[in-house]
This record gives structure tokens, C-alpha cells and sequence, in this order.
């Protein structure tokens, strides 16, 4: 059994106390967002990485051209790997742990995204078709956790989305039964397709008063927090996370256990999410622009060398 | 033995921090120049140690000067030589994030659980507990016990700490045998920081962070060099005020700390 973080009581009344002030320890209002940074690799397609606060993630799409699964020849393949490794914290162990509860963590993180990202058809399978039955992409997002301080679902799920949409495969072309691939400098390289954006975030509850009346009472004022800080999630009473996209569809919500929540909250909570996806997905987009722009910048300029030559 | 005026000595404390005469990077692989007068006596501090010259065969070195010993560091970090009346003391300070326990260190830890007259404290977190006995308190007698809580923070000095046995740690001041501010710390917050930086902020006598912030708020606090800080205040905002400028002054230089110090109370409105 892997050891949890030690914390003092000390820190558990400091932090209550403040949340129900509307204060955290950086400062931060309950439903504010550490400052997110996003840094696509200028160099290559498919490499991103996401930091916010001190919590940081890589992730990496990489694609290849394989054979499809028997039972859906119509459809490429898509992978998420997410193993957790004990460079962000030894909070998280190494190799299989099966019954500790840090794998839970793990696997809990490792089936939202799969969840979030996945099912919600974020990728259009279809699309990634070559040829019927014999050919297809098989796209591969592997994360790399590099540092933890709280919230790696929301983060990662960032991460696997920004990192899907900067990448490019390699051009084809079907010429009887020869498939031909272009080489990046012969043929621009073209986008996957992806159908819409969901992003998670991820709420954090906490009950003001004891838990007994959060079971009988009818007050309903827990306290809810979104983009919780490592002592925060470790002092968590429950949690929901909700993903949503910019067409304000809900993709998937996952409550496992926690404090009761009432339906008026969710609702509430489906607000908040739904105005910091709109911001989210801005901020992704206008990064991906900006490489884009520099990308075509810097291809102009090497053809200017050619044609000075 | 030739290294008889070289007693390894790690008693940080005694270690009176004045600007240091010198300072030089050292790795490990070097070999650390002993510039001091040959006839004055040398004391090794934290990171530095004595390698048995290579090239003796046994006894036979004894009386000889020791022109084969060396001086060598066990990490890499700055080399700092103090000069002081009786003696020359030679140590490295090198920045690290886990903390292991060396005698009469002051550290601030959580209790995790008891079992039999010990309390077990944790100093880090996923690093072996150490121990703390009940009877290692100020008047502690059978029936005049602490009473402790899982989770309580306490102050105390490492009393004792051998290899493979655990470090354990005392609340008595060993001059005085009273309490000399050791014990449980109630209320308030710990911060975490980097090793070097709360030895910085523990040693150096007027510490400009914290001068600044004595000008601004009424604050209680305590160091411990396990990294952990604890700070308290009458007032949350002040407490939260305090803590974001111990965690963000790690990265400061010292002509800007009145300008962010400032701006860190305004911005949470005091």
C-alpha cells in the first residue's frame, strides 16, 4: 500500500477555513482557474505540453499504418496511454500495483479520459480509414505526467485534445493497389479530423458545517471549487467531473461516491464548466494558430532562400 | 592517526552563518583545496568528507604528514570555508528537496500515529517516520504526558541520529532542560520550501523577506530545515499573505522584495 501524503491538521482547518471565506492558498477565488499554459512543439506535429500551477503533462500523438480490428474494418484505431510514473510524485508507484488504492487513482484517471476523449467520437474513427478491411491509421496518445500538484484529470484531457488537433499525418494516395505516402516536404502533411473539442473540468465539494447534515439537512451549501491544488484534492469530500464542448453538449459526467450533491448544484456546476469551456477551447485554438502562423512564416522564408539561389 | 586534527564535525548550528570568505562550486570528483594555514586546526561540515589516501599501505602513514589525504565533496553545491578563532570550517550548502535528519537539526514535523511511549513524526512526506518519545517533553513524567493528536504539527531538534536506526527527535532544550519554544505548534499553516532556503531563512540573522514582512503584518513563526515553515497570523487573509510570500520569495532577488511584498498584500486587499 503506497503511503498518502501526510497532512497536518494544521493545514486541513487552514484550508477549510478559508475556502468558506472564498479564499485558497494562492490566492484564487473557489471558481478560478490556476493560469494555464500551453506549449505546442515548433519543431515537430503532435507534441504538446500543458502546465497549470506546478501540475505539468506531455503528451505525444504519434500515428502508423496498421490493419484494422476484424470486427470494424470500416475504422481506424485510436489509443490513449496514460501510466502514471513516480517522476510526479511518489504518491504514485511504479508497475502494477493491482488492489493498492493509488492504482484506482490511476485507473480513474485513465478511463475519464479514454471516457472523455474516446467515446465522445472526439476523433472521427472513420476517418482514419485506408483501405476497407487492410488498411488503416492507428493514432496513439501516450501522456507523460511530469508533475503533480492536483488536478490531472482536467489537465491531461487538455493535453491529449491540443496535442490530437496539432497533429498532421503524412499525405496518401491509393493508386490501385499500391498505397503511396508522401514524404512532409513533398506533400503537406494533412490534420485528423476531429469532430468537436471536450474538455473536462473537474469540481471539487466540501461541506461547511458536519456531514451528518449534509445526509439529513436540506441546507445545500457545500462549498464548490474547480482546479483543485494537491491539498485541496487530498481534503476533498467528493467530486464530479463534467466535460462538456463549445456547443454546450455534455459528454460525459462521472460522480464516483462523495458527498450527496444536490441536482440544483450539478446544474449550477454544468454553468461554470460550460462558460470556462468556451475560454479553454479559445486559448487552444489561438495557440494552434500561432504555430500555424509560424510555422508558414518560417516555410516562406526558407522558399525565399530557394528562389534567391 | 594523520587525520588527527581533522575531527568530522556536523553540528550545523554551530555554524554561525557571517558572509562566507570564500565560494566556490565544487562536484563531486573534485578534490577541495585546504587553504588554511597548515598548523590550524580544520573542521569538516555537512557534505564534505575525508578520503583515505590511495597510495599508503596501512600503518605506516601514521605521523607522516597527511600528504595523501584529501578533502573530497559528497555532492554538488558551493564550498564554503568559514574562518573562525579555533578553527577552519570547511562544508558545502547545496540546494536539495528531501531532508535527512542530522543531530540538532530543528525541524517541524506531523505526527502520524504512537505506539508504545513514541509518537511517530513525519518530516517528509514519503520518507521513513521518525520518533519522537512522550517522555521527551519539558516535566514529562508517567502521568504528566503530552497529548498529542494524529495530524499535530511539532517543533523539536533531532536528538539522535545513527544509521540504521531511527532518527528521533526532542522537544527539551538540551542547555536549559525547559521547553525553549519546542512542542506542539496549534493552529496556523505550514509551507513548504527548498531545503536551502529555510536553512537561509533560519541562519541568516536578518533575513530581508522576513524583515519585510515584519513591517507589514504580526506574525508568529518557526523553521524548521526539514523545509517546512510554520507561520501564523490573527487574521486569514494576512496568514495567506504571508505564505504566498514565503513560497514565491524562493525566486526573488533581494532589490525586488519590498516591491513584491507589497504588491502581494495589495492584491489581496490589506
Amino acid at each position: 500500500m503506497p503511503r498518502d501524503y501526510d497532512i497536518s491538521n494544521n493545514e486541513k482547518q487552514f484550508v477549510l477555513e478559508a475556502l468558506k471565506q472564498n479564499l485558497r492558498l494562492d490566492g484564487r477565488k473557489l471558481l478560478q482557474m490556476r493560469d494555464i499554459s500551453i506549449v505546442v512543439s515548433p519543431e515537430e506535429y503532435g507534441y504538446v505540453e500543458v502546465t497549470m500551477g506546478k501540475t505539468k503533462v506531455g503528451c505525444r500523438v504519434s500515428g502508423e499504418i496498421t490493419k484494422p480490428y476484424d470486427e470494424r474494418p470500416f475504422e481506424g484505431i485510436f489509443q490513449i496511454s496514460t501510466e502514471i510514473s513516480p517522476i510526479c510524485s511518489p504518491f504514485f508507484e511504479s508497475g502494477q500495483t493491482s488492489n493498492s488504492k493509488q492504482s484506482a487513482d490511476e485507473v480513474l484517471i485513465s478511463r475519464l479520459i479514454e471516457k472523455a476523449i474516446r467515446r465522445s467520437n472526439a476523433l472521427d474513427l472513420e476517418s482514419l480509414c485506408i483501405i476497407a478491411g487492410s488498411k488503416c491509421w492507428s493514432i496513439r496518445a501516450d501522456l507523460q505526467f511530469l508533475n503533480f500538484d492536483g488536478n490531472f484529470i482536467d489537465i491531461s484531457c487538455i493535453a491529449v485534445i491540443t496535442a490530437l488537433l496539432h497533429f498532421r499525418k503524412p499525405d496518401l494516395e491509393i493508386d490501385g493497389d499500391q498505397l503511396i505516402v508522401f514524404d512532409t516536404n513533398q506533400r503537406d502533411p494533412t490534420p485528423l479530423s476531429i469532430l468537436h473539442i471536450p474538455i473536462c473540468v473537474t469540481f471539487q465539494f466540501y461541506n461547511p458545517n458536519d456531514n451528518e447534515e449534509n445526509i439529513k439537512g436540506d441546507l445545500n451549501n457545500e462549498l464548490i471549487l474547480i482546479d483543485s491544488n494537491l491539498i485541496e484534492e487530498r481534503l476533498s469530500l467528493g467530486s464530479m467531473t463534467l466535460t462538456l464542448n463549445k456547443n454546450k453538449e455534455l459528454c460525459q459526467m462521472l460522480k464516483s461516491g462523495g458527498l450527496n450533491i444536490d441536482a440544483t448544484l450539478i446544474i449550477k456546476c454544468c454553468s461554470v464548466a460550460s462558460k470556462l469551456v468556451d475560454e479553454l477551447t479559445t486559448k487552444i485554438q489561438k495557440v494552434l494558430k500561432v504555430d500555424e502562423e509560424q510555422r508558414k512564416s518560417g516555410m516562406e522564408s526558407e522558399l525565399q532562400v530557394v528562389n534567391d539561389r | 592517526m594523520a587525520i588527527a586534527t581533522l575531527k568530522p564535525q556536523f553540528e550545523k548550528e554551530r555554524i554561525v552563518r557571517k558572509m562566507p570568505a570564500t565560494q566556490t562550486l565544487v562536484l563531486p570528483g573534485d578534490e577541495i583545496q585546504i587553504t588554511s594555514d597548515p598548523t590550524q586546526e580544520i573542521t569538516l561540515g555537512p557534505n564534505v568528507k575525508l578520503a583515505p589516501s590511495t597510495s599508503a599501505n596501512g600503518n605506516q602513514c601514521n605521523e607522516e604528514e597527511d600528504d595523501d589525504d584529501k578533502l573530497i565533496p559528497t555532492t554538488a553545491g558551493l564550498l564554503n570555508i568559514q574562518q573562525k578563532k579555533a578553527t577552519d570550517i570547511y562544508f558545502i550548502e547545496s540546494n536539495t528537496k528531501r531532508y535527512t535528519p542530522q543531530v540538532n537539526d530543528l525541524v517541524i514535523g506531523t505526527i502520524l500515529g504512537g505506539f508504545d511511549v513514541y509518537y511517530r513524526v513525519s518530516l517528509n512526506n514519503f520518507s521513513p517516520p521518525v520518533l519522537l518519545n512522550q517522555f521527551a517533553f519539558p516535566n514529562a513524567t508517567k502521568k504528566n504526558r503530552p497529548h498529542l493528536k494524529n495530524g499535530d504539527v511539532v517543533f523539536a531538534r533531532v536528538s539522535n541520529c545513527e544509521r540504521n536506526v531511527d532518527a528521533e527527535l526532542s522537544c527539551v532544550d538540551p542547555i536549559t532542560g525547559k521547553d525553549g519554544g519546542f512542542g506542539l505548534l496549534d493552529g496556523g499553516i505550514l509551507v513548504d520550501v527548498k531545503l536551502a532556503y529555510a536553512r537561509y531563512l533560519l541562519f541568516e540573522p536578518e533575513a530581508p523577506v522576513l524583515q519585510a514582512l515584519v513591517k507589514k503584518c504580526k506574525f508568529e513563526t518557526a523553521i524548521g530545515v526539514n523545509g517546512k515553515i510554520w507561520i501564523k497570523t490573527d487574521d486569514l487573509k494576512t496568514t495567506i499573505a504571508c505564505v504566498q510570500v514565503i513560497q514565491s520569495s524562493q525566486n526573488w532577488e533581494s532589490k525586488d522584495i519590498k516591491k513584491n511584498v507589497a504588491q502581494i498584500f495589495k492584491k489581496l486587499g490589506l
